[in-house]
This record gives C-alpha cells, sequence and structure tokens, in this order.
C-alpha cells in the first residue's frame, strides 16, 4: 500500500504528511495519497509536510481538501501500481463507480473542486471533473448552457448577438 | 494563443480584475496604451465580425482603451452588476425598441444613472457580455480549455454563443485541430491550412471549402449532364468496392449518385451523411480511403505543431480520446467511430 517514496526508514508503516487547509485545519494524509498533487509531491519527496510541519495550502478551504484528499487516498493505490497494470476488472469498475459518485456533488462544490484539482496539479481529478462540467453542458442550447453554468440571462443586446449566430451557424442545429 | 487567452480573460472578468495574477492586468494596460488611438465606437463594433477571434480580441482591447484605468474599474466591481444592467438601458436607448429587464430599476440615483449611462455608451457593448455571476464565471480560460475537450463540435459551437468570454475559449485553435484531425485526418493540403481549424473544420462541413472552383464547376457540369441533383440518393452507401467512379481533378463522383470524394479530404462527401470512405488501418495506424486509393499520414502527427496537443493528451488521459464524438445530430450521426 505504501508508496515507494514513503520509505525512508518507516518499516512497513505508510508515512503520513499533514496538509493544512486555508482555515488551518489539519489533515493527516498518507504520503502515497498527497503525492497525487504534483504541487505536494516534490515538498514531500524533500521530506516536507512530516512531523510536526504541516503543508499550508492556502487556496483551499476544508471543505474542498477533505474531498480532495477523498479522492487521493482512493486512487492512490492505483497510482502507486503505475496506472494499475494488474489491477483486476473488478478493482477498475470499482474506481469507475467511485468517480461517478464523487462527482455527483453540488455545482458549489464541483467549482471548487476544478479549482483546487488545478492549484493542487492532480490530473485524475482536473480530468474527473473537467469531464463532469462538459457533461452538464452536452446538447444543450447555449441559454441552458448560461443558465447550467450559473450566468445571468443575457442582456436584450446579447441576446440579438446570441440571435445573430445562432443563423450563422445554423448547421450546427439542423 | 496563450496571450490571447490572457487577454481575453483579462477583460470578461473585468471586475475581479484584483484576483487576477498581475501579468494578465498588465497586459491589458499595455494593450490600452497601444490601442488608445483606435478610438471606440459602439456601432462600429457592432458591425464588426465578432466570429473571428482577431477581432474579438482587437474589440475587447479597444473597449478597454476607453476604461477608465484598473484602480477606478476595481472600485467599481461591486457595482458591475447594476452598471451592467445601466449599460443595457444605454444600449436599448439608442435602438428604441427593447425594454429592459424586470430587474432593470436597480440602478441607482437618476443622476447618477444618467453618467453611467454616458459611461456605458463610450464603453460600447464589449462590456455587456462580461460575466459577473456565477461560480463558473471565475474559472480560468485553460481550465475551460480542459472542460471543452470533451466536447463534440456542435456542443462546442453552443459554448461560443454563450457569451464573448467563451466564444474566445471555446474558438481555441487547439480544440478545433484536435476536432479536426480527429474526424477528418491531418490535412495535407497545405491551402486548407491558411484559415483557423476552427473555420476550417465550420466550412468543411459546409462544403464550402473542398474544391477549386473550375473542378467544382466540372463536377456540376459532369452531375448535371448524368441528370444528377443535389439531392442526396436514399439507401446507397458509397464504397469503393460497390461503386464505380469518375474521376474530376481530385475529386472522385459517384456515378450513382454524384457523391463527391475528394482526395485529401477522401472521406468526405458534398451530399450527404452516408460517405464512410474513411478508414483507420489498425496496424498501419493510416488513414485510408477505399475510393480514392489515397494514404494520409498518420492521423496523431507526432511532429507537426503537436506540443500542445501532447500535454492535453497527457492531462485528459485515455478517456477523452473518442468523447468530442458522443454528441448527436448532424455531425455526431456521420462520424466514423474507431
Amino acid at each position: 500500500m505504501a508508496a515507494p517514496e514513503s520509505g525512508d526508514g518507516n518499516n512497513g508503516a505508510a508515512r503520513m504528511v499533514t496538509l493544512i487547509s486555508s482555515d488551518n485545519t489539519r489533515f493527516e494524509v498518507e504520503a502515497a495519497a498527497a503525492s497525487l498533487s504534483q504541487t505536494l509531491q516534490l515538498t514531500i519527496l524533500d521530506g516536507g509536510g512530516g512531523g510536526g510541519d504541516g503543508i499550508p495550502l492556502p487556496n483551499v478551504d476544508s471543505a474542498t481538501l477533505s474531498k480532495v484528499l477523498e479522492y487521493c487516498i482512493k486512487h492512490a493505490p492505483a497510482a502507486a501500481n503505475g496506472g494499475a497494470p494488474n489491477a483486476t476488472a473488478v478493482d477498475r469498475a470499482e474506481l469507475e463507480r467511485f468517480d461517478n459518485e464523487f462527482v455527483n456533488i453540488d455545482q458549489s462544490v464541483l467549482y471548487s473542486l476544478i479549482m483546487a484539482a488545478h492549484n493542487l496539479e492532480i490530473e485524475g481529478l482536473q480530468s474527473l471533473v473537467a469531464k463532469k462540467v462538459a457533461d452538464m453542458i452536452k446538447g444543450k442550447s447555449p441559454m441552458e448552457i448560461r443558465r447550467t453554468l450559473g450566468f445571468p440571462d443575457p442582456t436584450p443586446e446579447e441576446q440579438a448577438e446570441m440571435n445573430a449566430h445562432m443563423l450563422e451557424y445554423g448547421w450546427a442545429y439542423e | 494563443m496563450e496571450l490571447s487567452m490572457a487577454d481575453g480573460q483579462g477583460d470578461a472578468e473585468g471586475p475581479d480584475a484584483e484576483t487576477l495574477p498581475d501579468e494578465f492586468v498588465s497586459d491589458r494596460e499595455e494593450g490600452d496604451e497601444g490601442e488608445l488611438g483606435g478610438g471606440s465606437d459602439g456601432d462600429e463594433e457592432e458591425e464588426e465580425d465578432v466570429d473571428g477571434l482577431a477581432s474579438f480580441l482587437e474589440s475587447e482591447i479597444l473597449s478597454g482603451s476607453s476604461t477608465d484605468d484598473p484602480l477606478d474599474e476595481e472600485d467599481e466591481g461591486e457595482n458591475e452588476k447594476s452598471r451592467q444592467v445601466e449599460v443595457d438601458v444605454a444600449n436599448n436607448k439608442r435602438k428604441q425598441d427593447l425594454v429592459p429587464d424586470g430587474d432593470g430599476g436597480n440602478g441607482g440615483s437618476e443622476g447618477e444613472q444618467n453618467k453611467r449611462v454616458r459611461r456605458g455608451q463610450a464603453k460600447g457593448k464589449a462590456v455587456a457580455p462580461q460575466i459577473d455571476t456565477g461560480m463558473f464565471s471565475n474559472i480560468p480560460p485553460e481550465l475551460f480549455l480542459q472542460i471543452f475537450k470533451f466536447l463534440s463540435s456542435e456542443d462546442l459551437i453552443s459554448c461560443t454563443l454563450v457569451c464573448r468570454f467563451m466564444n474566445a475559449v471555446a474558438s481555441d485553435e487547439t480544440l478545433w485541430r484536435r476536432l479536426y484531425c480527429m474526424r477528418w485526418g491531418l490535412a495535407s493540403n497545405a491551402k486548407l491550412r491558411e484559415c483557423a481549424w476552427k473555420n476550417l473544420y465550420i466550412q468543411v462541413n459546409d462544403d464550402k471549402v473542398i474544391l477549386d472552383k473550375t473542378v467544382a464547376d466540372q463536377v456540376s457540369s459532369w452531375k448535371s449532364s448524368r441528370g444528377l441533383t443535389d439531392e442526396a440518393v436514399k439507401g446507397h452507401s458509397c464504397s469503393g468496392n460497390t461503386c464505380s467512379y469518375t474521376q474530376i481533378g481530385d475529386a472522385y463522383i459517384c456515378e450513382k449518385t454524384g457523391r463527391v470524394h475528394v482526395v485529401g479530404l477522401c472521406h468526405f462527401s458534398v451530399c450527404d451523411d452516408a460517405c464512410r470512405e474513411f478508414v483507420l488501418d489498425q496496424s498501419s495506424g493510416l488513414l485510408l480511403c477505399t475510393i480514392s486509393g489515397h494514404c494520409f499520414e498518420r492521423w496523431l502527427c507526432p511532429d507537426e505543431e503537436w506540443d500542445t496537443y501532447d500535454n492535453d493528451q497527457q492531462q485528459g488521459g485515455v478517456a477523452d480520446e473518442a468523447e468530442p464524438f458522443m454528441g448527436s445530430g448532424r455531425f455526431g450521426s456521420q462520424v466514423f467511430s474507431f
């Protein structure tokens, strides 16, 4: 379970690191899980985040961080196996099921996740939430997209502009 | 392209300028100074071709030139909502035929409103499409790009219609190059590459760009001599094995239906969606046309301008590769799946 880089001297026990959210909540998590974040990985490899020192994450609040870590902990074993070449179909299906449920969340949480995944550079999570947002957009008209993403209704002028473009791109709406 | 996106973002999120990285703000300031002499007239901007990214950015810069300095803009950030409503009022006065939104009455005192109306007219329409509410309005353009990678061309077009900011992002070259190459293979014809990938994709779908005029004329006269019209022939699917073809220039014309297959875009049919002469040779990774026999370069060319694309691939993982074609409708239905 422990990632290779968690090795030094901690025989068997997975190395733990502490992350501190913007609202000063401390999260103790396996280094292997936290290392899914490219941003954190270097710090952790340098030995940071252990002992009493935590790694401060001023851009991520505790609610979002706990959600992010939920993802990281779930995906860490597969990532440690280098993309899990020997993962069973059951494992993969389980991860997929987890992912689907994971992004079945409020838009506000989804938005926080996008930003956090971006800041922490967690590729899998970035991709997962981006795909979720894309799913929300798919097959919708421009007006529906506006509403889905929480944009304000168009001004009359914007509406006119949209209508003009609709005609221009009429081929896309046959 | 990255710089362009940064500009678009900077302006689209003007009210939140204080939250942007310094480089965004300074980019805009430079733009202001550079384009100050351009003048920004609202009516003039209305006539612009907002489809083109270049003209879009130009208009954004122009609109920025009449904007007060960034500090002022920051101060007014919280008033942005009401100011936009008032800009609408200004625009409506110009048009004299539209009624402001129901919440248009929130706009402060009359004197202040008049002042703001003048400001709105000076700034022209470019300020109106800014997004000032909604969580997703704060997402930086590069993240929207990640999201848009999962969309079909149809959905991307819908996104371009949402607002100017999304128009800029959804018109990104990398997105359309990706769609184009996944759909048609790498364009080997240099003259096709002179226009933007988005326009190229759309034009090819719009039947405008595939044939030289001379060849098109020949094809047209050949078809009329055979009594073939532009009407699609139902129930016929062109195949290199079963159809016979007449060659005119780069074009191969199905003698039964008049469908045109063009070398270089050889799986493309000007008639309808039934043409599926686009075969991916699994062993070689080459695109083959069963009609013209034309063999394409690898559809994912590793060396030509593909740095960004490769990055996308790495970030997106495997899951997104076939994803853009999940849409339905005209595009979705004629996509060859592989």
